[in-house]
């Protein structure tokens, strides 16, 4: 790639401007992103005006450690949506991350956990093979591998069960350096897509979504860039799943379909588009902590649990309506 | 696409659907033909391993399984075609089902009023997704994602107050366990529902609209047509249909509850799909979808028979889909060229249709 290669910031036509000024977090990108941090903000005031007890680096913890889950299912759904396609499989790999962990790594983690993150790349590879090489549609390749990669997990484990180690488990619900360590986990994530953003292949994922041809005639191998995107949802689902095997100190087979809508519903409320080329996965960080957020606040609040269901499914609208009105005046 | 284009050259549909071009090769019978043609093959290698699969009561027994995919499917299979995707079916199975049996509870109307009140709810709903899309310009997939998590607050909501709304009126009951002569009633109702769909599909200016609608919008916008309000009919028919699969799932389960109709996500997208409906719209069929839903059906029901579990069936489907919808690419890949994509005006430009860039845009918007 060169570096006179020209992207116009989404949302607004025809000025190009030179790949530099892409910004990483998709902080001021398109009109309508305040949304999410007002939104993030109020959703965290409100917590802490409702329990104000949770301001201490422990609960703080155990809410990030919540949240982890779906964090991982978010970033790597909006990998996926920034580059133009969607990974319906996301459950999928996550599952198998779960049972993976819940059933190898007390055989040993030194050998095991590349083993599995190893297993993720090459489901999200299977995935991109099958949309880039075989060119099905993105939606239908990714429904059917779901499909195999829950059977595949309902193979390893049949029913609830298996362990982790359980250093692992008093790590993830521990504290290191001090800190809690989902609070690290999280942190290395957002640093990695802060850095990955920024990298050619970054830019790259962004040329490619926002418009594939002028990527292509940019010199973007949009072919690959699309396979890398669905080899890190893969990467980075099979972690989350690891994650919440680690967290609850056991597999679920049945874990996996309860983070695919939900991992649209995150990146979208936090921003990320299905148009591809916009967003980011800070951003779908946001929306999986708004969503963890509306489900705390209506717990401490004692509301019954269509309260959650029903404010989630109308904040999703509210934002997206609301962002694509804005998007229209400013076009 | 011979088969799925309305505009399929000639030869009534009988002759497509029936197979009889096999002589010349799946590929001139198109994906409708394939897909048809595997259902016949799991249904006869499974019928030769254990003859008991082609016994009377096993039939009736599938086909009516089969009819709970094939309605949901008819509203997706419309809303795919132009340009959309309803994930909304399974909430709206749901809500079908529950609302049934409280509506009898509350009003005690006659059944078949009951039914029409809901079928006109469903409807509207559908309408609310249509308005969503279309108005507000929320991406399909994020509309009927949200209206499902609305339905499913509203059935959480009430179904708090009234913990025993699981009762089935006598009228779902009746449909779902009637039979005609040999014939299930269900299947009849779906077979009905099926030549309405195809015909509508096929033989009416709408069901023209709405094939131009999917395979390029603009082009179609350009040539005169409502392509909003042929949009919101497509959401409005899922509503319809999405709530009927509903009613008659309860009345053949004898009950309902919450998660009644989120096993039927998956296998509604998947008959479409199966079926060689594009996903990105404009070309497929109903038909298609009816193979579909067959071969989904017949899968899981002689897959037991060879002992093999639901882990197993899972991988079948997944690894069926993807082999159907590659076939089904290559079949359109070697036929397409030769039966262009009309559209609906003279004046639109045919081309432009295969266009990339707006391909690519029109299924971006999923």
């Amino acid at each position: 790639m060169s570096s006179s290669i020209a992207v116009a910031p989404p949302g607004r036509e025809g000025a190009a401007r030179p790949l530099r000024r892409v910004d990483p977090a998709g902080l001021t990108r398109y009109a309508g992103l305040t949304v999410t941090w007002v939104l993030l903000l109020a959703l965290v005031g409100i917590n802490i005006a409702l329990q104000p007890s949770i301001l201490n680096m422990t609960q703080v913890g155990l809410i990030v450690q919540t949240a982890l889950p779906l964090v991982f299912a978010c970033v790597a759904q909006s990998i996926v949506l920034v580059s133009g396609g969607i990974d319906l499989s996301i459950g999928g790999t996550l599952v198998l991350g779960n049972v993976l962990a819940a059933t190898w790594m007390n055989h040993g983690v030194a050998w095991h956990l590349p083993l599995i993150v190893l297993f993720g790349a090459g489901f999200g590879a299977l995935n991109g093979a099958l949309v880039v090489f075989a060119k099905v549609e993105p939606f239908i390749a990714t429904l059917a591998t779901w499909s195999i990669y829950d059977g595949i997990a309902l193979h390893l484990l049949a029913t609830d069960g298996g362990s982790t180690p359980q250093s692992l488990t008093s790590w993830i619900t521990g504290t290191s350096f001090g800190i809690p360590s989902s609070i690290l986990v999280l942190a290395v994530v957002a640093l990695w897509w802060w850095h990955f953003a920024k990298t050619r292949a970054g830019r790259h994922l962004y040329a490619t979504g926002s418009d594939p041809v002028r990527a292509a005639l940019g010199g973007v191998n949009v072919s690959r860039t699309r396979f890398q995107a669905f080899v890190l949802s893969g990467v980075i689902a099979t972690i989350g799943g690891i994650c919440l095997a680690l967290i609850t100190s056991t597999g679920s087979p049945t874990a996996g379909s309860g983070y695919i809508l939900p991992s649209i519903e995150g990146a979208v409320i936090g921003g990320v588009t299905l148009t591809g080329g916009q967003g980011g996965a800070g951003l779908a960080i946001a929306g999986a902590f708004i969503l963890t957020f509306i489900t705390s606040v209506s717990e401490a609040l004692n509301l019954a649990p269509w309260v959650a269901t029903v404010i989630s499914a109308a904040l999703l609208l509210a934002v997206v309506a609301a962002r694509t009105g804005l998007q229209h005046r400013e076009a | 696409m011979m088969s799925g284009s309305p505009h399929a050259p000639e030869g009534g549909p009988a002759v497509r659907r029936f197979g009889s071009r096999l002589r010349g090769g799946v590929g001139r019978a198109g994906p409708t033909g394939a897909a048809f043609a595997l259902a016949a093959l799991i249904f006869v290698a499974t019928a030769l391993y254990n003859p008991g699969f082609a016994g009377l009561r096993n039939l009736q027994q599938m086909s009516i399984f089969a009819t709970f995919i094939g309605l949901a499917a008819v509203g997706e299979t419309v809303v795919i075609l132009a340009g959309g995707l309803d994930l909304s079916v399974p909430w709206l199975m749901t809500f079908g089902g529950i609302e049934l049996g409280k509506l009898d509870k509350v009003a005690a109307l006659p059944g078949p009023a009951e039914v029409l009140i809901l079928l006109a709810i469903g409807v509207a709903i559908g309408l609310v997704n249509g308005i969503g899309v279309t108005k507000f310009k929320v991406p399909p997939i994020i509309m009927t994602l949200a209206v499902g998590g609305l339905i499913e607050g509203y059935l959480l909501a009430v179904g708090t107050l009234q913990s025993s709304s699981s009762s089935v009126p006598p009228i779902a009951n009746q449909v779902a366990h009637g039979k005609l002569g040999p014939f299930p009633t269900l299947l009849l109702l779906w077979l009905v529902a099926a030549v309405v769909t195809v015909v509508v599909l096929r033989r009416t200016a709408l069901g023209r609209h709405i094939y131009a609608v999917g395979s390029n919008a603009r082009a179609a916008r350009l040539s005169g047509l409502r392509v909003e309000r042929v949009r919101l009919v497509t959401y409005a028919v899922a509503g319809l249909t999405s709530t009927l699969a509903g009613i008659v799932l309860s009345g053949y389960l004898g009950t309902s509850y919450l998660d009644m109709g989120t096993p039927y996500l998956f296998p509604a997208i998947a008959a479409v799909a199966l079926g060689g409906t594009a996903i990105a719209g404009g070309k497929g069929s109903y038909w298609g979808s009816v193979a579909g839903a067959l071969i989904l059906t017949l899968l899981s029901a002689a897959l037991p028979l060879l002992h093999l579990g639901t882990a197993d069936l899972d991988i079948v489907y997944g690894v069926v889909i993807l082999l159907g919808v590659g076939a089904t690419k290559g079949l359109v890949g070697r036929t397409g060229r030769r039966h262009p994509v009309t559209h609906p005006s003279p004046g639109a430009d045919a081309s432009s249709a295969h266009e990339p860039m707006s391909g690519q845009r029109e299924r971006s918007q999923l």
